[in-house]
């Protein structure tokens, strides 16, 4: 009666438990150049050193961690909802071990020194390449997938999901267009205020796409599935997506105010932000209603706490992005610890939460069990992480503001009141305890590894079947 | 000159357009027509999602509507 084939779950797998990997090995380097900033001996290599660690660190969690997240769940949702197995062959397989060396690359040149200088895009020409022909297999396989399903919609997730390779794929493209010199130093095809504008075109859509559209995505199938409802308005979804698109990519700028690009195009990044409030608000309302007449669920699911603190999260660094793309606010914000504060109460709070509660959720499933081996430690780790990543944004918000007020403090003959080393010293008390936040979000997820191989080892792989969708027998 | 000042005329001209563009979207997305598809498309995830071992039957009908829990 129905063809017993089943979903391709073993590259879902795979993504699954390396996002956790990653995410301990990216996290655990950014608890040690936190430390580094509290206990400067630490510095004790050049290859160990805050320079070379610190994009080491945001490649591994956004790239790594962040991007094994989206490929496990875009795998999952794509094929769920459209009751199609995985398009693509052996381009599946190439897809996962492609950006794992992708990553391992990643984790030799960095510390190596070996950079393009280009923030989130450090990587040099040859692993680009790389980048490109992985990126295009996914997208092959992404849209091969939705090309073959089986139901006449393609799920707002999908919408999502898809944006995020599109997107992705032409910034890449665009930002790492350089002159490669040697196997290992290239110099950017751009010069001067051009080359930045480039640049941060790239690195906010990369927010924009990489960490906002593709998690939404994340966000538009799980949490209707561990809410067992749907979506609370699909027209808002709509709306949103398109609003997102079509907001989202005039908004860099704002990482350069105050500098030699033209003030009205300074403006013109100022105004799309503000925009993008809107958007941002409509998306995390319809998230969080989707809970509308069952908030009771929230009291002792711990997954959806996950998911729903998530988009408080989201709702709440939305708002104060916009805020921060003020000329003037951005006069006080700009260079200090708030924008710090601010990217991780993004990345902490939404992009690595949404991830977690969404991999608590399909990681049993895809060992044929209904929940974790143990639910108890899934909320210790969301206490974990809650109160970590409160602890981190708001000792970086106190020391952020009290960076930017002590720096413009002028006297009455015009001299600066502070020496730039006297911020430093007033910053260390706020450093110690983002240290402390980021080690409670670290130990949370070495907790979380825990619990999945407990999971993984008691059951065998499950590969669920293809089941023909409603109405098509 | 006479260039730039056409390239800057397409500028504003395709601001309006994706202005307009979206507003459509948006008319669109709200009409009352696609109610029924969008009801179907937001049940997606949950069209025979059998996800277990066991729970394999296909009789079972897993349409839901919201505001019924």
């Amino acid at each position: 009666m129905q063809t017993q084939a089943t979903y391709n779950y073993k590259v879902v797998r795979q993504f699954a438990i390396m996002t956790v990997v990653w995410g301990i090995v990216g996290m655990l380097v950014g608890v040690f150049i936190a430390s580094e900033l509290v206990w400067p001996q630490l510095n004790a290599f050049e290859w160990l050193s805050y320079g070379r660690l610190r994009p080491l660190h945001t490649n591994a969690v956004i790239f790594a961690f962040g991007g094994c997240a989206l490929f496990a769940t875009s795998y999952y949702c794509v094929q769920r909802t459209c009751h199609a197995r995985l398009f693509g062959g052996p381009l599946i397989g190439f897809t996962f071990w492609g950006w794992q060396l992708i990553i391992l690359l990643a984790a030799i040149s960095l510390p190596l020194g070996i950079t393009t200088g280009k923030e989130y895009a450090e990587l040099e020409w040859p692993i680009d390449i790389l980048i490109t022909l992985v990126w295009v297999s996914y997208a092959i396989v992404f849209f091969g997938t939705i090309a073959v399903r089986k139901t006449p919609h393609i799920y707002v997730a999908n919408w999502f999901f898809g944006a995020m390779i599109i997107a992705v794929a032409l910034l890449h493209l665009v930002n790492s267009a350089e002159i490669p010199v040697t196997l290992t130093k290239s110099y950017s095809a751009y010069a001067g205020v051009q080359d930045a504008m480039v640049q941060w075109w790239y690195g906010h859509n990369a927010v924009g796409f990489f960490l906002t559209a593709g998690f939404l995505g994340m966000m538009y199938y799980f949490v209707p599935k561990q809410a067992e409802r749907p979506v609370y308005s699909y027209r808002l979804s709509v709306v949103h997506f398109w609003a997102l698109i079509f907001t989202y990519m005039w908004a860099g700028p704002h990482h350069l105010h105050y500098t030699a690009l033209p003030d009205w195009t300074q403006s013109v990044g100022m105004i799309f932000s503000l925009i993008l409030l809107a958007p941002s608000w409509g998306g995390m309302i319809n998230g969080i209603m989707t809970l509308s007449g069952a908030w009771h669920k929230l009291r002792d699911d711990p997954i959806l706490k996950f998911l729903i603190t998530s988009l408080s999260f989201y709702g709440m660094s939305t708002f104060e992005g916009p805020m921060m793309s003020i000329k003037t606010v951005n006069a006080l914000s700009h260079y200090t610890d708030w924008t710090v504060g601010h990217v991780h109460s993004g990345a902490l709070g939404w992009v690595a939460m949404v991830s977690i509660g969404s991999l608590y959720y399909m990681i049993p499933r895809l060992f044929g069990q209904k929940e974790m081996w143990s639910v108890k430690l899934i909320t210790f780790h969301f206490w974990l992480a809650t109160l970590g990543t409160v602890l981190y944004i708001a000792a970086l918000w106190i020391s952020g503001v009290m960076q930017g007020l002590m720096w413009r403090a002028v006297n009455p003959d015009g001299t600066l009141t502070y020496a730039f080393v006297e911020s430093v010293k007033a910053s260390y008390p706020f450093w110690t305890i983002r240290v402390l936040g980021g080690a409670m979000f670290l130990v949370g997820m070495i907790i979380m590894l825990y619990n999945v191989i407990r999971t993984a080892a008691g059951n065998k792989a499950y590969d669920a079947p293809v089941l023909a969708p409603a109405g098509a027998h | 000159m006479e260039l730039g000042e056409l390239l800057n005329g397409m500028r504003s001209a395709v601001t309006v357009v994706s202005f307009l563009v979206f507003i459509g979207i948006v008319a669109w997305a709200y009409s009352s027509r696609r109610g029924k598809a969008y009801e179907e498309a937001a049940n997606l995830p949950f069209q025979h999602d059998e996800e277990l071992p066991g729970e394999l039957d296909p009789t079972r009908a897993t349409q839901t509507k919201r505001n019924e829990s």
